[in-house]
């Protein structure tokens, strides 16, 4: 007798016959709005996070989304890990809309689809060690034995280049690099499939980044991930993303793929972007 | 580079700063540190975290605490040696002669002072004029800091700031009584990529205004390629190679600095997009000063490593006129 | 602004809340004023009866919290059955002399709290920074009713300072710098003793918040700039950690309202402490529900202050 959760689970896997190529994840009209303001008054500031994005990331591809501070990036990240709810427009995950979800349903998706985020200082527990920092999922969806647990949660951490002996170890004795590691393998430990990276190497050296990189097509590579990466670093996302979409003030003012706009940047501020970017040519 | 017609303006040798932490093994956060800065000069220092340059920045001005840390060597700044001065006179040194700018510029501002007043205030501690004629000349350096609305930074809290204008204000403070050298840790790195290159542009037009001396600390060579002269790269609290800006790019010489360089994600030629590869990288990670084995720092992740490299550490090679590294591959 | 309006509104809310409570409580009370009247068999329990009933003591609760409404409209608040008055005359007399202990002491103990908060976190881990820390906690752990009884044994062998009371029996024959003078010989003991009480509490907060504050990247900007130490402590990290304190100095009024009643009773100031004792004692209702209510909007005073100091000191809030 299968248990509610169980059976839930079962039906919304039926429809996983997606293939390689289609869209994983599809947007469409969201728009995010703030209402800030005065309270007596009737002057209300709306701030509009997001504008009628629209965006579809196919199956095991990188989706990279860019821009500066305040265009929304963080906003879209949050509505697609449904952290929060947008104001209008539709979410659709393997053609399932995200947006009306029962509870059950709403804890299938959890498990699909995580989070990584820039500071994993603030990300990690002090308290707990690493290893059950990683295995804090599996203890929240209640999945396995302790045992289990623990040995699924060194296989994670090992799949992000990290030595299962340091699995005792508190997080506060990681570098920068290898606490990112973990906040990996903690979102990696679930078995999702759509990965978003919220500015998830920014603040890491350029060796530990390029280390990074590697890491993560070959994960994509080995389990099959797709991949939404946030960030305002274009030199970076030039090298994992297969399409890019530039994001200003809510909007997303374009969208292509990578080596497409980066020979040919057609609007105007996706070309001062990418001018801004640092070289290596001496003008000294 | 004629270093020769410049004037040495800071002149370091032999730094090394000893952290003390409380039940722990002593550690040497600078180990040996020998470089000179001409006055005028944009000097870059080139480091990933943990290597020792922002202890550095901070040793130059004596800013550490003395109880956890120990700090020998020489640091002569014109005829002046800092090593031998009282905290008094250090005061009257600090953001008047040397100046500091450091990473975050959110943390760095007073959040409960206007930031006309926070400018003002390194003013007044360094000049014997009252307190209306500092305002105003507060007010002067946002106009020439290229602010579009000066007077309203002038007026505001640093929290109605966006990053950018933040870090303006920050450098304002950093050169209000025009020092010979400002030493400027990460100051881009919080920064949007168009702000960034805004600031890098400001920080070349204030050396050729104000003949500031910099000494640029970054971990992204590209950085430091578009606005610093010559090169330090530091590695486990020492300095491993120096040379100028475009002798490094041309050929770098310790292999730390060639793998670093290959690291800067790039495009090809003309601007033509690469597509996706596995990216070169420096395999490991950056030592843990605490527990360093004997020998070369880097040797575990020396992609050259040999023999000797275990042995001992490597001496300092002049391998030309304003190129030096420490490497055994090249002597040493 | 609208804010603080709010605020008053709720203000009146709360205390009529308080006056019902109190009213309440008073009822739950078995007995009443004339209860001892009652035990004596010289008075007949029909005089006690129409002495209840003119008083209306007899009438339910709700016409009695009624009447007494009305009695606060009109500046009465009530009638006090010892004193044979209004209440309000009694309160105002007796709630001067409390303001007057309470703020001075309030003001002392601040005045001498934050120069030491601030000279121990900026020396701290060294001997001036333990010496006070250890000092003060030892304050803390002595009990305010053995303070001032020590205080009162140190007055009685020195004869420095009056033992009790606000003036000297001469008070009304003595000039004006002289009643000055004598005011402050009996507000000393008192004062001290309350200043005794709450400073420990206030030196270990401000010393917290200075230190927290001190830690921060821009006062060490500061000291890079070469700012001098004496203005890094005093104009740097102190308004940056001024927002705990603030909200302390609002809570500090109300502690120190509560270990003032206590003061007073024991060194005979003649505040609103021991009227309150006698008025409890005596089940003097409606004197007792007065002075509740003068301690309520003292403290929500004090809260109230605080909440405006707050808004004008912190530039952050203000932009909210």
């Amino acid at each position: 007798m299968k248990s509610r959760r169980e059976s839930a689970v079962s039906n919304m896997a039926a429809d996983d016959k997606l293939q390689t190529g289609e869209p994983l994840v599809r947007v469409r009209g969201l728009c995010k709005r703030y209402a800030q303001g005065r309270w007596l008054t009737r002057k209300k500031f709306l701030v509009e996070a997001l504008s009628h994005v629209g965006l579809s990331i196919r199956a095991r591809s990188t989706l990279a989304v860019v821009g500066e501070s305040g265009a929304g990036k963080s906003t879209l990240a949050r509505c697609l890990a449904r952290l929060e709810e947008p104001s209008s427009g539709e979410i659709w995950y393997e053609g399932k809309s995200l947006l009306d979800l029962s509870s059950q349903e709403r804890f299938w998706v959890r498990r699909q689809i995580q989070l990584v985020f820039q500071d994993p200082t603030t990300a990690l527990d002090p308290r707990l060690s690493a290893v059950e920092i990683v295995a804090e999922p599996l203890v929240i969806h209640g999945e396995g034995s302790k045992r289990d647990r623990r040995q699924r949660a060194l296989t994670a951490m090992e799949q992000t280049g990290l030595s299962p002996q340091w699995g005792d170890k508190s997080p506060l004795e990681f570098s920068g690099g290898q606490r990112q590691r973990l906040a990996l393998a903690r979102a990696l430990v679930l078995g999702p499939k759509f990965l978003i990276l919220d500015e998830a190497l920014a603040g890491l050296d350029l060796s530990m980044q390029a280390q990074m990189v590697n890491l993560l097509l070959g994960i994509q590579a080995s389990q099959a991930l797709t991949y939404l990466c946030i960030s305002h670093d274009l030199a970076l996302v030039s090298n994992i993303a297969d399409e890019v979409a530039v994001m200003r003030q809510g909007r997303i003012i374009e969208w292509s793929r990578t080596s497409e706009l980066f020979n040919n940047p057609r609007h105007p501020y996706t070309q001062q972007l990418i001018a801004s970017v640092p070289r290596l040519e001496s003008t000294a | 580079m004629e270093q020769s017609s410049r004037d040495p303006l800071l002149q370091v040798r032999g730094l090394t700063v000893r952290y003390r932490p409380e039940g722990g093994t002593e550690v040497a956060a600078v180990n040996q540190a020998d470089f000179t800065i001409a006055s005028g000069e944009a000097v870059g220092l080139l480091g990933e975290s943990g290597c020792g340059k922002t202890t550095l920045a901070l040793s130059l001005l004596r800013l550490l605490p003395t109880t956890i840390c120990d700090v020998r060597g020489s640091i002569l700044l014109g005829e002046t040696e800092l090593m031998g001065l009282g905290e008094s006179q250090l005061r009257q040194l600090r953001g008047a002669t040397i100046s500091i700018i450091f990473q975050e510029p959110e943390i760095a501002l007073n959040p409960v002072m206007r930031v006309g007043d926070q400018i003002a205030e390194v003013i007044r501690a360094h000049r014997p004029w009252r307190k209306r004629r500092c305002l105003d000349e507060a007010g002067a350096l946002l106009d020439q800091l290229h602010f579009i609305d000066a007077n309203r930074i002038f007026n505001a809290y640093p929290h109605q700031l966006s990053g950018g204008q933040r870090q303006r204000a920050v450098i304002a403070q950093a050169i209000a009584c025009k020092p010979a050298l400002v030493i400027a840790d990460e100051p881009t790195t919080a920064l949007d990529p168009t702000v960034q290159s805004e600031v890098l542009t400001l920080f070349i037009d204030l050396k050729e205004r104000f003949q500031i001396a910099f000494l640029f600390i970054s971990h992204n060579p590209a950085i430091l390629a578009k606005v610093v002269d010559r090169i330090l790269v530091m590695y486990a609290g020492r300095i491993v190679e120096e040379a100028d800006t475009t002798q490094i790019l041309r050929r770098p010489l310790h292999p730390y600095t060639t793998g670093l360089m290959r690291c800067v994600l790039e495009w090809g030629d003309e601007g033509a997009f690469r597509p996706r590869r596995v990216l070169p990288t420096i395999p490991g990670s950056p030592p843990d000063p605490a527990n360093l084995m004997q020998g070369c720092p880097f040797e575990p992740r020396c992609p050259e490593r040999m023999e000797v490299c275990t042995a001992r550490e490597p001496q300092e090679v002049q391998v030309e006129i304003s190129q030096r590294v420490r490497c055994f591959k090249y002597g040493g | 602004m609208r804010y603080f309006f709010r605020r008053l509104v709720h203000t009146v809310f709360l205390l009529i809340g308080v006056s019902v409570l109190s009213f309440l409580f008073g009822a739950l009370a078995p007995g009443d004023y004339f209860e001892q009247m009652r035990l004596n068999p010289q008075i007949s329990q029909a005089t006690v009866a129409a002495m209840r009933s003119k008083y209306g003591l007899d009438q339910r609760l709700p016409i009695r919290y009624f009447h007494w409404l009305r009695s606060v409209l009109h500046g009465e608040f009530g009638f006090s059955f010892s004193y044979d008055t209004p209440v309000a005359p009694l309160l105002v007399a007796r709630a001067k002399n409390t303001l007057l202990l309470t703020a001075t002491a309030a003001l002392l103990s601040w005045l001498v709290a934050i120069p030491l908060g601030v000279w121990s976190s900026s020396r701290k881990g060294k001997w001036p920074d333990r010496v006070l820390t250890v000092g003060t906690t030892s304050l803390l752990a002595i009990p305010d009713l053995l303070l001032a009884l020590v205080l009162l044994w140190c007055a009685l062998r020195t004869g420095w300072f009056p033992t009790g009371g606000l003036h000297d029996a001469r008070f009304s024959q003595l000039n004006a710098w002289k009643e000055v003078e004598d005011t402050v010989a009996h507000l000393f003991l008192p004062v001290m003793c309350l200043v005794l009480g709450s400073l420990p509490t206030l030196f270990r907060h401000i010393r917290t918040a200075l230190v927290e504050a001190l830690d921060s990247p821009f006062i060490r900007s500061a000291r890079g700039h070469g700012i001098p130490e004496g203005r890094v402590l005093f104009r740097y990290a102190l308004p940056a950690a001024a927002n705990p304190l603030i909200s302390l100095f609002g809570f500090s009024v109300g502690t120190l309202l509560s270990a003032s009643l206590l003061v007073e009773v024991i060194m005979s100031w003649p505040g609103i402490g021991p009227l309150l004792v006698e008025a409890i004692l005596a089940r003097d209702i409606y004197l007792v529900i007065g002075a509740v209510m003068f301690s309520t909007l003292f403290l929500v005073g004090g809260n109230l202050l605080a909440d405006l100091l707050l808004y004008l000191a912190d530039p952050r809030i203000r932009m909210e």
